[in-house]
C-alpha cells in the first residue's frame, strides 16, 4: 500500500474515520506520519479530519518543501547494508542493527506511531492470568479486588433500576453487561474451582 | 505421504478451531493474537541471504519439534506446495495474504487442530499467532505465551532492553504483539450506529478492518478489532484493554437487536426469511452476496428462527466457500461463474438440512 500523500513510500500507518455512515481511510507512510506530526497518544488517535486540516495547514505552510524531510542525513548500516532512505520509501528496517544506526530517526518516528517510546514489560504474567486454562473473565478481575465485587454487583443492580425506570435501555445494557462480567469474574474465580 | 499431500488433505475438511463453539460466539466469531519475533545475529527476511532464510526454517522448524510430538506438527516450505493450497492456507487464517507469494524463502508450521500457526520469514523471521472461536483473549494469550516461552529457549531473539522486541517495520517494534477479535455486528450497521462505535474504537487506539485483516474492508457485517500499537503498553494492557472494549460493543450490539426486536420485528424477521429463502434456493452466488445473506441468517440463529442450525455450522461454511476451498472440493480449476454454481449447491445442500420455523 502506498502512502496517501507523497505517494511514494509504502504506508504503515492507518487512519480510520466514519462521517455519515461512510468510512474514510488514509494511509501514510512513517515520514509523512511524523512530518505532519501525527501523534498516537496513549490510546488515543487523531481523526482523519484532523489530519486533513492540520496537512492543509502544513502545506501552506511550506508548499516549496520537499516533501520528503531534509533533516535527516543519509545514513547507511554498518550490518546489514540498508540506507536510511531504503527505509524511510520501504518504512522497513533491514536488520536488528538498524535500530542503532537509525537511532535519531526512530526516536522522532516512533512517537508517531505508539503511546509510548520504551518498552512495558508485563508484570509476571502469569499473575495476572494464572495457570489455570479455562479462566475466560480472569481479565476482568484480580483477586484483590474480589472483595468488593459482590458489593459493586448490588450497587450496580440499584443503578440498573434507576436506568431502567428512566427508560435509558441503553445505560441499563451496560449496567447489566457490566454485572453480568462481575458475576462471571466470580464464578471463574481459582478459588471457586477445584 | 508428502507434506503436500498432508496439508492438501488436511484442506478438505473443516477448520477444526473454528467449528468448536467458543464463548460469546453470537457475536464474536473468533480470536487472534500474533507476535512477531526475529533471530539475532540474521538480518530481517527482505535482507537476509536465501541460505540465511533456509537457516531461519530449519532452526524455526527444529525448535518446534522439541517440543511438540514432532509427528503432530505439519510444517512445509511454501515453494513445496501449489498455488492452491498456499491461497486455502490463507483462508484458512494460516498465513497472510502476503506470505502466499512467498515461495522462495517462506515456511509455515502448525498444530493439526489448525489453532497455532508460525509464519517463517514473512516480514519477520517468526510470526506466531493462536486462534481459537469466540471471544476468548486471556486463553488465547496464554498459549501464545506458553509457545513463545518454549521458542524462545531454542532461539535467540533479537530484542533491546529499551524498544523490546525488534521487528522489521517499526510499528510492531516493542511486544511484537497484535491482538484482534472478529465481531459480527448487523443490528449495530442496520441502526446506523456503526460509526459511532468505528469513531470510538478508533480514539480508544484501536484499528477496525475487514474479514481478512489488513486492506480489506468489512462484508457480511463482519469487523476484526485489534490493537494499534505495540510500543508503551505491555502485551496484558494491551490485551485486557481490547478485552474491555469487546465486552462493550457486544453489549451495544446485543441491545441494538434488542431494540430492533421490540420496535420493528416483522421487519427483521421479513429481512432474515428472505436471506435464508435466497440463500435457499439460489443455483448462482457470489462470494459477497453469500456473505452478505449468511449474516443476516447468522442473526437468525441469535433469534432462535432455524432448527438446529448454528453459528459453528456458518463458520464452516465462510471457509467452505472461498475460491480455493471450492476448487479444492470440485477437484479441478473454476472459473468464476462456475465457483458460483458450486458455491450455491454447498450452500443448498447445507441448508436443505435446516428448516426456517414459523413464527
Amino acid at each position: 500500500m502506498i502512502c496517501d500523500s507523497c505517494h511514494d513510500n509504502a504506508a504503515s500507518v492507518h487512519l480510520q474515520e466514519m462521517v455519515q455512515g461512510v468510512k474514510h481511510t488514509l494511509h501514510l507512510c512513517l515520514t509523512c506520519a511524523a512530518q505532519k506530526k501525527i501523534a498516537v497518544n496513549s490510546y488515543e488517535s487523531i481523526s482523519v479530519a484532523e489530519f486533513l486540516l492540520n496537512f492543509s495547514q502544513a502545506d501552506k505552510d511550506d508548499s516549496d518543501a520537499d516533501v520528503r524531510p531534509a533533516y535527516y542525513p543519509t545514513l547507511t548500516c554498518s550490518d546489514c547494508g540498508i540506507t536510511s532512505d531504503e527505509f524511510l520509501k520501504s518504512g522497513r528496517l533491514g536488520c536488528a542493527g538498524c535500530y542503532d544506526e537509525f537511532d535519531e530517526i526512530l526516536r522522532e518516528l516512533l512517537p508517531s506511531i505508539h503511546p509510548g517510546t520504551e518498552h512495558v514489560r508485563s508484570p509476571a504474567a502469569a499473575a495476572e492470568f494464572g495457570p489455570v486454562e479455562d479462566m475466560p473473565h480472569a481479565l476482568d478481575a484480580t483477586p484483590s479486588e474480589l472483595g468488593k465485587t459482590e458489593g459493586d454487583i448490588s450497587d450496580l443492580q440499584e443503578d440498573l433500576k434507576a436506568a431502567v425506570a428512566r427508560e435509558n435501555f441503553e445505560q441499563a445494557a451496560e449496567l447489566r453487561d457490566k454485572i453480568r462480567v462481575l458475576r462471571d469474574s466470580i464464578a471463574e474465580l481459582p478459588v471457586a474451582q477445584e | 505421504m508428502d507434506i503436500a499431500e498432508h496439508i492438501s488433505r488436511l484442506l478438505q475438511q473443516p477448520v477444526p478451531w473454528l467449528t468448536l463453539p467458543g464463548p460469546e460466539s453470537e457475536i464474536a466469531i473468533c480470536t487472534r493474537i500474533r507476535i512477531a519475533r526475529n533471530i539475532s545475529g540474521i538480518p530481517f527476511p527482505s535482507r537476509a541471504t536465501t541460505a540465511q532464510s533456509h537457516d531461519v526454517i530449519a532452526a524455526v522448524g527444529a525448535a518446534v519439534r522439541d517440543f511438540t510430538d514432532a509427528g503432530e506438527v505439519v510444517g512445509a516450505n511454501l515453494g513445496d506446495l501449489k498455488k492452491a493450497d498456499r491461497q486455502a492456507l490463507f483462508e484458512r487464517h494460516l498465513i497472510s495474504r502476503e506470505h502466499q507469494d512467498n515461495k522462495k524463502i517462506g515456511g509455515i508450521f502448525f498444530s493439526p487442530r489448525e489453532s497455532s500457526s508460525i509464519m517463517v520469514n514473512e516480514e519477520d523471521h517468526v510470526r506466531l499467532q493462536v486462534l481459537r472461536s469466540g471471544l476468548q483473549l486471556s486463553q488465547v494469550w496464554s498459549n501464545v505465551e506458553a509457545i513463545d516461552r518454549y521458542l524462545s529457549g531454542a532461539l535467540s531473539y533479537a530484542q533491546s532492553p529499551r524498544l523490546g522486541y525488534l521487528t522489521a517495520c517499526p510499528s510492531n517494534v516493542g511486544t511484537g504483539l497484535r491482538a484482534s477479535v472478529m465481531v459480527h455486528l448487523p443490528a449495530l450497521v442496520f441502526s446506523e450506529k456503526i460509526g459511532g462505535i468505528v469513531q470510538g474504537v478508533n480514539r480508544l487506539g484501536m484499528t477496525v478492518r475487514g474479514l481478512f485483516g489488513e486492506g480489506s474492508d468489512s462484508i457480511g457485517n463482519l469487523f476484526q478489532i485489534s490493537n494499534q500499537s505495540t510500543l508503551g503498553h505491555s502485551e496484558t494492557e494491551i490485551i485486557s484493554h481490547l478485552d474491555r472494549i469487546i465486552r462493550e460493543i457486544i453489549g451495544h450490539e446485543r441491545n441494538a437487536r434488542q431494540l430492533i426486536l421490540e420496535e420493528n420485528p416483522e421487519s427483521l424477521f421479513d429481512y432474515i426469511g428472505r436471506s435464508y429463502g435466497m440463500l435457499r434456493h439460489s443455483y448462482l452466488l457470489g462470494s459477497k452476496e453469500t456473505l452478505m445473506k449468511l449474516s443476516a441468517v447468522r442473526l437468525g440463529i441469535d433469534l432462535k428462527m432455524f432448527t438446529a442450525l448454528t453459528v459453528e455450522h456458518l463458520n464452516e461454511l465462510i471457509v467452505k466457500i472461498q475460491p480455493a476451498h471450492l476448487q479444492r472440493a470440485a477437484g479441478s480449476r473454476l472459473n468464476a461463474k462456475s465457483r458460483a454454481v458450486y458455491r450455491a449447491e454447498i450452500i443448498r445442500e447445507m441448508l436443505n438440512e435446516h428448516r426456517i420455523l414459523d413464527r
